[in-house]
C-alpha cells in the first residue's frame, strides 16, 4: 500500500515537474519569438507562445525613459539675449 | 538646423554594463522563490538590459535641455506677460554646471507572477563653457554653440552599476532642434 502511495506521489511530482518544464520551454520559446513594437519614448516586447489558449501576452517587457530631477550648480551666467517676433 | 546633435546619451555609458543583467535577474527572481522559471529570469534580465540600452540611444542634448530648463535666469521666459507667444528669444550663456537625471523604468509581467517595476537612475553631470538656447512659448526649443563636458552614471537603488565615467567633451557647432513642443522651463522645486 505504501509502495502504491509512494508510486502515486512520484507520478504526481513527475507530472508537475513535466508541466513546469513544459511551461519553461513555452516561455523560452515565447521570448525567442517575441514581437517587438517600438514606440516613441518606450519599447514593448510582447510574447504569446504557440498553443496557449489565452490571447493575452504571457510575457510583457516595457521600458520607458522618464525625465528626473535637475539642478543648476550656481548660476547660469547670461551673456546676452536676442529677442525677435516671428 | 538639425533634429540631432550627433551625440547620443548611450555613448556616455560603458559599452557593456556587466552588472546590469544580474541586477535585473536577481530583482525578478524575488517573485519566484522556488526558482521554477530560473532560466526565464536570466533571459529576461539580458533582454531587458539590451532593450534599456536601445532606449538610451536618444539625443544627448534633448536630455541635457531638462537641466537648462530649471535655470532661475530663464524662468522669466515662462511668463507669457513678459514673453508673449510667438516671440522667440535666444539666450547666450557662459560657463556653468548642472546635474540632470533620467529614470529608465523596466516593467515586466510574466503570466502567473506579480508584475515588477524596476526604476533605475541615470545621472548626468554637465559643465558647459558656452551655450545658446532658443526659447519660445516658455520652452527651450533648440540649442547651439555648445562647448562642454558631460559624464554619466547608471544607478539602481542608489548603487552605481559601473565605475564613474570620465567626462566626455561635446561640441555643438550647429543648432539642434528639440522635439515639439520643446523642453518646459520650470522651477526645480516642482521636480
Amino acid at each position: 500500500m505504501a509502495a502504491v502511495a509512494l508510486g502515486g506521489s512520484l507520478l504526481l511530482v513527475g507530472g508537475l515537474a513535466a508541466r513546469v518544464a513544459q511551461k519553461r520551454v513555452k516561455l523560452h520559446h515565447a521570448l525567442e519569438n517575441a514581437i517587438v513594437t517600438a514606440r516613441l519614448g518606450s519599447i514593448e516586447v510582447s510574447a504569446v507562445p504557440d498553443g496557449f489558449a489565452l490571447q493575452a501576452p504571457v510575457v510583457q517587457l516595457r521600458i520607458t525613459i522618464n525625465p528626473g530631477a535637475s539642478a543648476m550648480d550656481g548660476e547660469l551666467p547670461v551673456i546676452r539675449t536676442e529677442v525677435r517676433h516671428e | 538646423m538639425s533634429d540631432a546633435s550627433g551625440y547620443k546619451l548611450r555613448e556616455l555609458l560603458p559599452a557593456k554594463i556587466d552588472s546590469l543583467p544580474g541586477v535585473l535577474r536577481s530583482e525578478l527572481k524575488q517573485h519566484d522563490p522556488n526558482g521554477a522559471l530560473g532560466h526565464v529570469w536570466t533571459h529576461l534580465g539580458s533582454t531587458a538590459a539590451d532593450k534599456m540600452a536601445d532606449e538610451l540611444d536618444v539625443d544627448l542634448f534633448e536630455v541635457l535641455a531638462h537641466g537648462w530648463g530649471v535655470a532661475r535666469e530663464l524662468r522669466e521666459y515662462a511668463d507669457p506677460a513678459k514673453h508673449p507667444p510667438g516671440k522667440r528669444a535666444v539666450v547666450y550663456a557662459g560657463k556653468h554646471k548642472f546635474t540632470t537625471a533620467v529614470h529608465p523604468t523596466v516593467e515586466i509581467t510574466v503570466e502567473g507572477y506579480p508584475a515588477r517595476t524596476l526604476r533605475f537612475t541615470l545621472e548626468l553631470v554637465a559643465t558647459f563653457k558656452t551655450i545658446a538656447l532658443g526659447i519660445e512659448n516658455g520652452r527651450i526649443v533648440d540649442a547651439g554653440a555648445g562647448t562642454g563636458e558631460v559624464s554619466a552614471q547608471l544607478k539602481y537603488a542608489n548603487e552605481p552599476l559601473h565605475p564613474a565615467v570620465v567626462s566626455q567633451p561635446v561640441n555643438l557647432s550647429g543648432r539642434v532642434k528639440f522635439k515639439a513642443p520643446g523642453i518646459a522651463i520650470r522651477d526645480a522645486a516642482t521636480d
